[in-house]
């Protein structure tokens, strides 16, 4: 059919018309919606003002570039790889996605996008139109956001609670364990201030005259209280090393004083009995920081246990120290029976005691060595044994000065 | 020598009695913290023992008392105890007017020896 000239000016006229359709219809999706297209690669062929406004990109800049430079990276992969199944498989996607701008700033888009094929190029384009969602978005994402802060807030107050519950609980606990440690003390040690008063006004003969028999019945009653004393002291101690509540004060120790102290307790005393005792402070003028309570409490421990061992005749205990490099090595040694290797190791344990089957009766608790241990470690010191299992023990402590 | 013994142990307090009777001192006691309180305001002593723990009226609450009514002027306290007393309460014991803290179980003997270097 061939067109009139009517016809033509009624084409041209609907053509006009047409495009500035168009124009309308373009310029009103400027104001409210985003446009891009892409060739089939997602490269950018075309984008709209709006498009340029809202992602902070000129035309120029985004022209050429893959429509990726947008991801903001919050949607997982299969989320795209949905989007490109759907649009090179000829159909229309539509969806929200969070994309980001050139200033780094997010912003979500109701979008949708159509696949169309050019037929002369019979390559495929994307024309995406996209409205802004980035209010309401925010606003749920703020929500979101709120919500899990408050949530995670209330979990750690929870802990909290929880934690300071559990804690204010062993607080209670140690009081508790306290309290009972102070009423045993107190409760064992109670019956035996009668008992031992009593052996020492029979021993006296305040009451009476006693025949040897009945002076040594008294004796063993004595001994047995006396023993049953140090037990309760010390399984106080292990206690309180155990629940870390002994109690140190810290001073300043002058060595020669220290030594001193024990000469007066144990020199005149083991003359007495035929045996020596001699100290050996190599360093008097080195004064040490520490508990001079509880290291005397050691040295007592020690120097107790050396008494047991010594021979009845020429016994002889040597207590000193020296300097050695930059710490303070203190040393009690006796010319004993000594402590065989295999014992060494298991010494400072809690009630053992090395096989007395040949050897004399101790009468010891078991329990001296490991508080001795235990004070001299939570000083900052270190103790140990040195014997060859014949001739002799020397016990060592070492302090940094 | 006179002494108060305040113990809620009967059977401590006859010990001692005896003890310091049979050696020749004026010795008094009571089994019983409130008592004791009155003997010592209305007694003169050289030297009064008191234990810490007893029940009702204990030793601590006696020594508060006298401190807080001033009381404790020329009095020679000792404190007995037979639980482990921390530096901290020996400390306020001491603050307070108390002149020494002595652990149960104590030798009589030496307990004696005690009061008269404390005494003289």
């Amino acid at each position: 059919m061939r067109m009139t000239p009517t016809d033509q000016k009624n084409t041209g006229e609907n053509l006009l018309n047409l495009t500035n359709q168009m124009g309308k219809i373009l310029s009103a999706l400027d104001e409210s919606s985003l446009v891009a297209i892409t060739d089939k690669h997602g490269v950018i062929t075309h984008v709209n003002k709006k498009f340029c406004n809202v992602s902070g990109y000129s035309a120029e800049e985004l022209v050429g570039k893959n429509h990726r430079i947008l991801k903001s990276g919050f949607h997982p992969q299969e989320f795209y790889k949905d989007l490109w199944v759907t649009i090179s498989g000829g159909h229309t996607w539509h969806g929200e996605i969070k994309n980001v701008s050139k200033h780094g700033q997010y912003f979500w888009v109701d979008t949708t996008i159509v696949p169309f094929l050019d037929s002369g190029s019979l390559s495929e384009q994307y024309v995406s139109i996209s409205t802004e969602l980035t209010d309401q978005k925010n606003t749920e994402e703020n929500l979101l956001n709120a919500n899990m802060q408050l949530r995670n807030a209330a979990k750690i107050q929870k802990e909290n609670m929880e934690l300071h519950m559990e804690f204010e609980k062993s607080k209670e606990k140690d009081t508790l364990k306290e309290e009972f440690s102070a009423m045993i003390t107190h409760e064992l040690k109670t019956p035996l201030v009668p008992i031992i008063g009593y052996c020492k006004m029979l021993k006296n003969k305040m009451l009476g005259e006693l025949n040897g028999e009945q002076l040594e019945s008294i004796d063993t009653i004595e001994k047995n209280a006396k023993r049953l004393e140090s037990l309760i002291s010390d399984i106080m101690d292990v206690r309180k090393l155990d629940l870390n509540k002994m109690k140190f004060t810290l001073e300043d120790l002058a060595i020669d004083n220290f030594f001193a102290s024990l000469d007066s307790s144990y020199r005149q005393v083991l003359i007495e009995q035929g045996k020596e005792f001699i100290t050996d402070a190599q360093i008097p003028s080195v004064v040490i920081h520490t508990d001079k309570i509880r290291l005397r409490q050691v040295f007592d421990n020690l120097i107790s246990n050396a008494i047991k061992f010594i021979p009845d005749k020429n016994g002889k205990i040597t207590v000193g120290c020296k300097n050695e490099g930059n710490k303070v090595v203190f040393y009690v040694a006796d010319n004993g029976i000594g402590i065989p290797l295999e014992s060494q190791q298991n010494l400072f344990q809690k009630f053992y005691q090395v096989d007395t089957s040949e050897r004399r009766k101790t009468g010891g608790t078991g329990l001296g060595l490991a508080i001795s241990k235990g004070i001299i470690e939570k000083l900052g010191g270190r103790i140990w044994v040195e014997s060859d299992g014949k001739t002799g023990t020397i016990f060592y402590i070492e302090f940094d000065t | 020598m006179k002494i108060l013994l305040i113990d809620d142990n009967q059977d401590i307090t006859t010990m001692f009695a005896k003890y310091f009777q049979l050696k020749g001192h004026d010795i008094h006691v009571s089994n019983g913290g409130q008592n004791g309180l009155q003997m010592i305001e209305n007694g003169l002593f050289d030297v009064i023992l008191l234990d810490l723990a007893m029940p009702d009226f204990s030793g601590h609450d006696i020594i508060d008392y006298l401190h807080k009514n001033n009381k404790l002027d020329h009095k020679i306290i000792i404190s007995l105890t037979a639980s482990s007393v921390s530096d901290d309460d020996k400390a306020y014991l001491i603050e307070r007017g108390v002149h020494s803290v002595l652990r149960k179980p104590i030798d009589p003997d030496e307990l004696l020896n005690y009061l008269m270097r404390v005494k003289s």
